[in-house]
């Protein structure tokens, strides 16, 4: 993260941007190449804090833009770890030193020279942060770097939010899962409206925000854009307060921001495609819904169904599929039916979370009002499996 | 039926869709979980607004129960003034401040007040010191163990200490199990970043210690809404030569060597040449932050900066000063002593040229812990600070203050006095000594920070 001495922006009232970096000019890959090259020596030469920073304050002052430098300087210093200087026990010497100077003083000496024959050590305080040695340096790519800066300057405005609105186009259930599960990971809260098809927006805050523009959760607000700018299309809007100036900070895609999260929602599985193209073959009562909508279930619980059907006489139900690492989250998910049965829901769980049939049958006795809107597959459910269930659910519709 | 929740340092209210008038105006529909929200630090008055309007609820925030087994280890004997403090306390319903000056016993009136309710306390303090010298008296007054949050602690019991970061951290999901929040150094809550501390806690009894209780009218809003008005204020003068110490202050003007009067003064003038040119004013609020700003911006900048902090640095710790210390360590042989100084790098100094404890917030807890220990036993006799001691460690010993360098505020310089000012057997008066540059920017710091009548002579 930038401190805030590092950041670069631009005011345009009522906007502030972000002054980004192009991550790919040449003096800029040079800089980011030479400081990092500097890091990895250091570390492994050893060197104390106090010689880094001679080596890295010379680079960064004969820079062209000592801003920056610093900035990289400053993301670099963040993947580098120190160990207390381990070439004397300070401590314990200091100790030696202070007893034999505190006889003096209660003695009444209190000439320097004196007291300076009671110090064990050449340099009393030779163990403060300046010499303590480099332990570990993460190393990184310039260009990787460069895009980390940018990242970090977009998050550093952030500091200064109190709430933000994220406005998604055209994501995938799975990142919009992720992206929902990093919401609630940092505590946050989050208002979801459609504003028009295939989007989603999201008014996200602390519970606290309610009663105080606390910049209280800025630092969990700024955290969450790397997992934002993992989406391929969004859009972010924050009221920032700078200097007493009220600005509105706008960010997006466009911004060409690189995460350093890593992206595993997105891949969709061979079996879902497969699905898709049996269920529209077998039937012609239901279609599958393209893009599958969200359903906000109320008190901050926001289901990304698998698969959505939407038949001919205008019923819309969605399915969501519990598999073995889903554990977890079906007893949640049976419990949240149970209180709502309006909710258009139904739901899949593989044979590997319940051992037998009667361990299945077990899930509902205290709930059984929605035994029939779940059902168990092997794997991945069949086409034939969901069109008979559908069927009994809806007897109208065919 | 309403059932009122703690969440996330917040009130919930579920299963209504609306909400009695009383109790309305407490809470706001929050859109985004569907169900009613208030703030923790209302939860006494959004429960009585529910009782009064004969609704059912149920109170499913509440996390703490009485402290049936809680008991005095130790009879406090209270002298009156401590008396007058507590009576004043519960006559304002267990929810207000109070003003005393340092050194008159206001963790003991903590005490009495944790001893009056017998109910969960989680005690908030501004340093790591405070939190350890807390937690020790606890333990010495009551039959419990005490839990610490902060400086690498995280054990809650039913009563805990806690620094003021860690609370802010954690009392989202802490701030259901205690009945009382004693905020000691109140003066601190108040802050944008610390009144979080005080917001999300349910707490309905509150008592907030202070010796210096003068806040602008903003932080003061904030500290009544959080802790109840001052309900007693007492100063350090109705209390001097009997409760506390008798002391003197004394100022001395040192001479810079012609030397460093010669760099002090070069520094100097490049610098104010500079904040003339960029037209800053460092009567603004953003002053300071605008004199950054030119000095990466402008031509000369640098230079300005580096000027600045040479000219600072003669002024704090010159060699006359230095010497200066010699001389007063020496005029009180054996005597406890605290040297204070503006910055870790004046310390270091004094610590290096003296061979002496220096305690910075570089220092580790193992030897923070020592070097006070020592110095309360006299085995170290002098101790050199920064900032870190400013405020309520207590060594009652102490009777020689010297501040090498400060800042212009009051509340720091009256704090510094506090440190001298405990009564201990065999103490008959405590001496500050003020050192300051002559013909420095030193001279109007220090009229600065004496406008208190404290230092009235």
């Amino acid at each position: 993260m930038l401190r805030s001495e590092h950041l670069l922006y631009r005011i345009t009232t009522p906007d502030v941007k972000p002054r980004l970096i192009a991550p790919d000019a040449p003096f800029l890959l040079d800089l980011a190449g030479e400081l990092a090259a500097i890091y990895q020596s250091a570390a492994e030469g050893n060197m104390t804090r106090q010689e880094l920073e001679e080596l890295t304050g010379a680079l960064i002052r004969g820079s062209c833009d000592v801003k920056i430098a610093a900035g990289l300087n400053k993301l670099l210093l963040d993947r580098t770890e120190f160990t207390a200087a381990q070439s004397a026990d300070y401590p314990a010497l200091r100790r030696k030193s202070f007893l034999a100077s505190g006889k003096m003083l209660n003695s009444g000496i209190t000439d320097p020279e004196k007291l300076r024959t009671c110090a064990a050590l050449d340099d009393l305080y030779g163990d403060l942060p300046d010499f303590e040695k480099i332990a570990a340096f993460e190393a990184v790519s310039p260009e990787k770097l460069l895009h980390r800066y940018n990242l970090a300057q977009a998050q550093g405005l952030l500091f200064f939010a109190k709430s933000m609105t994220v406005t998604i186009r055209n994501a995938a259930p799975g990142e919009l899962r992720k992206l929902l599960k990093t919401v609630k990971f940092f505590r946050l809260l989050a208002h979801f409206t459609i504003p028009a098809k295939n989007q989603l927006q999201m008014e996200i805050s602390g519970p606290f925000s309610l009663f105080d523009a606390t910049s209280k959760y800025a630092l969990q607000l700024a955290n969450l854009l790397p997992a934002i700018a993992l989406l391929p299309k969004w859009e972010l809007k924050a009221q920032v307060k700078i200097k007493n100036r009220e600005l509105t900070l706008k960010l997006s895609h466009k911004n060409g921001l690189v995460s350093h999260y890593r992206q595993l929602a997105s891949y969709i599985p061979e079996e879902i495609r497969l699905f898709h193209k049996l269920f529209n073959a077998k039937q012609d009562t239901w279609q599958i819904v393209g893009d599958t909508p969200f359903i906000d279930a109320g008190n901050q619980e926001v289901i990304f169904p698998d698969l959505s059907f939407h038949s001919t006489a205008g019923e819309l139900i969605h399915a969501e599929l519990f598999h073995r690492w889903h554990a977890g989250q079906l007893e949640r998910r049976l419990t949240l039916l149970a209180e709502n049965p309006d909710l258009p829901l139904i739901l899949g769980i593989d044979r590997s979370l319940v051992k037998s049939e009667e361990e299945f049958e077990k899930l509902f006795e205290s709930r059984p009002h929605i035994r029939r809107r779940c059902w168990l597959f092997r794997d991945f459910p069949g086409v034939a499996t969901v069109v008979n269930l559908l069927k009994r659910l809806f007897p109208e519709n065919d | 039926m309403i059932t009122v929740d703690f969440r996330s340092g917040t009130l919930t209210l579920s299963g209504c869709s609306t909400l009695p008038e009383t109790v309305a105006s407490l809470a706001v529909f929050d859109e985004r979980s569907s169900l009613f929200r208030a703030r923790a630090c209302d939860y006494s008055a959004v429960i009585m607004a529910l009782i009064r309007s004969k609704v059912p609820f149920n109170d499913r925030a509440k996390d703490y129960q009485v402290l049936e087994n809680l008991q005095f280890k130790q009879h406090i004997t209270p002298r009156a003034h401590q008396s007058k403090a507590l009576s004043a306390w519960i006559a304002a319903d267990c929810r207000a401040v109070v003003s005393l000056p340092t050194g008159s016993g206001k963790t003991i009136l903590a005490m009495m007040a944790i001893g009056h309710l017998k109910r969960p306390a989680l005690v908030l303090v501004p340093t790591i010191d405070l939190l350890t010298q807390w937690a020790g008296t606890i333990e010495k007054f009551f039959n419990v163990r005490c839990g610490m949050l902060g400086g690498g602690s995280r054990e809650i019991m039913p009563i805990t200490v806690s620094t003021y970061d860690s609370a802010v951290l954690n009392m989202e999901f802490i701030g259901s199990r205690f009945a009382l929040l004693i905020a000691d150094e109140c003066h601190h809550l108040p802050s944008p970043g610390n009144r979080l501390a005080a917001a999300m806690a349910i707490a309905p009894f509150r008592l907030g210690l202070t010796a210096t209780a003068e806040l602008d009218e903003e932080y003061s809003r904030v500290l009544t809404d959080m802790m109840g008005g001052i309900c007693c204020d007492i100063g350090i003068r109705e209390l001097s030569g009997n409760i506390l110490s008798a002391y003197q202050v004394h100022q001395l003007r040192v001479e810079l060597s012609g030397a460093e009067a010669a760099a002090y003064h070069h520094h100097r003038t490049i610098y104010t040449d500079f904040i003339r040119r960029a037209g800053i004013n460092f009567a603004r609020k953003n002053g300071w932050s605008d004199f950054l700003i030119a000095t990466s911006r402008l031509p000369g900048g640098k230079d300005a900066l580096a000027s600045f902090i040479a000219q600072r640095h003669i002024a704090r710790a010159g060699s006359a000063k230095l010497e200066m210390i010699g001389r007063i360590l020496a005029r009180h042989p054996g005597e406890r002593t605290i040297i204070f100084t503006a910055d870790n790098d004046a310390a270091y100094t004094i610590g290096r040229r003296f061979t002496l404890p220096v305690l910075t917030h570089h220092t580790k807890a193992a030897e923070r812990k020592e070097f006070l220990e020592e110095f309360r036993n006299g085995n170290y006799p002098v101790l050199v600070t920064s900032k870190v001691l400013n405020e309520g460690v207590d060594v009652p010993q102490v009777s020689v203050g010297i501040i090498v360098s400060g800042s212009g505020s009051v509340r720091e310089h009256v704090q510094r006095l506090g440190r001298i000012l405990r009564a201990a057997p065999g103490k008959k008066q405590a001496v500050l000594y003020e050192l300051v540059s002559a013909n420095t920017s030193e001279e109007s710091i220090s009229e600065r920070r004496r406008e208190h009548d404290a230092f009235i002579t």
